[in-house]
């Protein structure tokens, strides 16, 4: 009987083990933070207070939904705009030949520079914001959906042919896994440059909140901010992760 | 129901393919085997209309659907939806093939063996009269190549078509042709073609056979 359970044991607690893991880390970095803590480094106690302060005025929440916003308007415009701009990269020898060196230039300038023409063209208000945010999305994921397209094995065009099936009707599924995957990645960099989109021409969202902490020199305010766009950003990624559990696209992430 | 006129194919300066005269009837069972890079599938790939010979002519009297080598099955699509794909009759082609049970699964989560079944079924449903199959038993081993052999002569008893397979296995080329079309290697020519007028299925011991396979090792070890 023994014998049979204690491997079933200690499986089980080796999952625990690894369920437990990053808690620990957590603890152990909360640990030194408090530890280093001083005049320039805000101390866990001061970053929690002011955490619960800005909640309780409802600053928070209005920045995180005003940050959501634009990441997702920007974001979901760049999904628009990029999929189907790859998709026909991927697929189209000259559109591929004409476009891949302009949009290969255009990835290497940080979204960042095009700060002041955003605010030129677009005003001030969330537009700019959103632009940015698009920039910064757009052209990695165009890039992502036409290698994805590019590789589609030529098997599946041959029988689509056999079998009287339009391309277009195999294209969309047969680039969906890797599609789910560079949107995740996509997503995460639109995230990430909300922060910056915000210091500009706009007065609410975590970028502002980071800003006008700083200019009030609120290191703990500014810690606050990093700590709920971190959580956000798990969030997201979890949100798309779960599109992989859609069974037709399975086969992408099992092989 | 397939004839090909001097049917010539190069890729860029190789020459793959040169001269090729075949007739094949309607539902007859033609195999074509050669020594590996002799340009089999790009045979075959003309004969069904995949790409275009730089040569000579095919003509085929009928539509014609692929089994490849490489699986392709659309893996997005479940079993029962694949065999759909191919027409009607799905129930009919899973019992035939011994896939129930798998309706609903994806390709990835089956075997190569049944995944080929599921293959064979999408391609019998429908009234495609020719089937390429090109090297549909390769990655499979001994036991299911045998099986799927038999499951292949079933299914065209319930309805004859007219097949082109291409393999380099011998066994494949005297359990299953009508007639076997031997190719030189590059530039591919037709070497010889073998009848094989013997019912089937096919016993190993048969001395008929076994003279067969003496014929086609001969023939391709001299390549």
């Amino acid at each position: 009987m023994i014998a049979v359970e204690s491997p079933v044991r200690t499986s089980v607690a080796r999952r625990r083990g690894i369920r437990f893991a990053p808690w620990m880390l957590s603890l152990l970095l909360l640990a030194a933070w408090s530890a280093a803590a001083s005049r320039d480094i805000p101390s866990p106690v001061a970053v929690g207070r002011a955490f619960l302060q800005e909640a309780k005025s409802g600053r928070l929440l209005d920045d995180s939904v005003a940050s959501l916003f634009r990441v997702s308007v920007g974001f979901g415009l760049a999904a628009l705009a990029g999929v189907p701009l790859g998709l026909w990269m991927g697929r189209s020898l000259s559109a591929r030949s004409a476009l891949l060196p302009a949009v290969n230039f255009l990835r290497s300038i940080s979204p960042i520079a095009w700060i002041p023409f955003a605010i030129l063209w677009f005003g001030i208000g969330d537009l700019p914001a959103i632009f940015i945010i698009f920039l910064a999305s757009f052209l990695p994921l165009a890039l992502s959906t036409m290698s994805a397209a590019a590789t589609i094995p030529q098997v599946y065009f041959r029988v689509a042919r056999d079998y009287g099936i339009p391309e277009r009707k195999i294209l969309l599924p047969a680039v969906l896994p890797e599609l789910i995957t560079a949107l995740r990645v996509s997503a995460g960099i639109a995230w990430m440059v909300v922060v910056a989109a915000e210091m500009i021409a706009v007065r609410s969202g975590l970028g502002f909140l980071i800003l006008d902490a700083r200019n009030g020199l609120r290191t703990d305010l500014v810690i606050v901010g990093m700590i709920v766009i971190g959580a956000i950003g798990i969030g997201l990624d979890r949100v798309l992760a779960r599109l992989a559990r859609i069974s037709s696209v399975r086969w992408g992430f099992e092989r | 129901m397939i004839a090909t006129e001097r049917l010539t194919h190069r890729y860029g300066e190789l020459d793959v393919l040169q001269g090729i005269d075949l007739a094949i009837e309607k539902n007859e069972l033609v195999v074509v085997i050669g020594p590996s890079g002799c340009g089999k599938s790009t045979f075959l790939s003309l004969l069904a209309g995949h790409s275009e010979p730089t040569g000579g002519l095919v003509r085929r009297g009928g539509s014609g659907r692929t089994i490849h080598q490489a699986g392709g099955l659309f893996p997005w699509l479940t079993v029962r939806e694949n065999i759909a794909l191919g027409g009607g009759r799905v129930e009919e082609l899973v019992a035939l093939m011994g896939l129930e049970g798998f309706e609903d699964y994806y390709p990835h989560r089956l075997s190569g063996g049944m995944k080929q079944r599921v293959e064979l079924a999408r391609a019998l449903a429908g009234d495609a009269s020719i089937l390429f199959l090109d090297e549909p038993f390769a990655s499979l081993d001994y036991q299911t190549r045998v099986r799927m052999r038999s499951v292949l002569l079933r299914a065209l008893e319930v309805r004859p078509r007219t097949v082109v397979l291409v393999t380099h296995d011998i066994d494949d080329a005297v359990q299953l042709a009508d007639r076997v079309v031997v190719l030189s290697a590059r530039p591919a020519e037709v070497r010889t073609v073998l009848p094989l007028e013997i019912d089937r299925p096919r016993d190993p011991a048969d001395p008929r056979i076994i003279g067969a396979i003496k014929k086609l090792r001969n023939l391709l070890r001299l390549e």
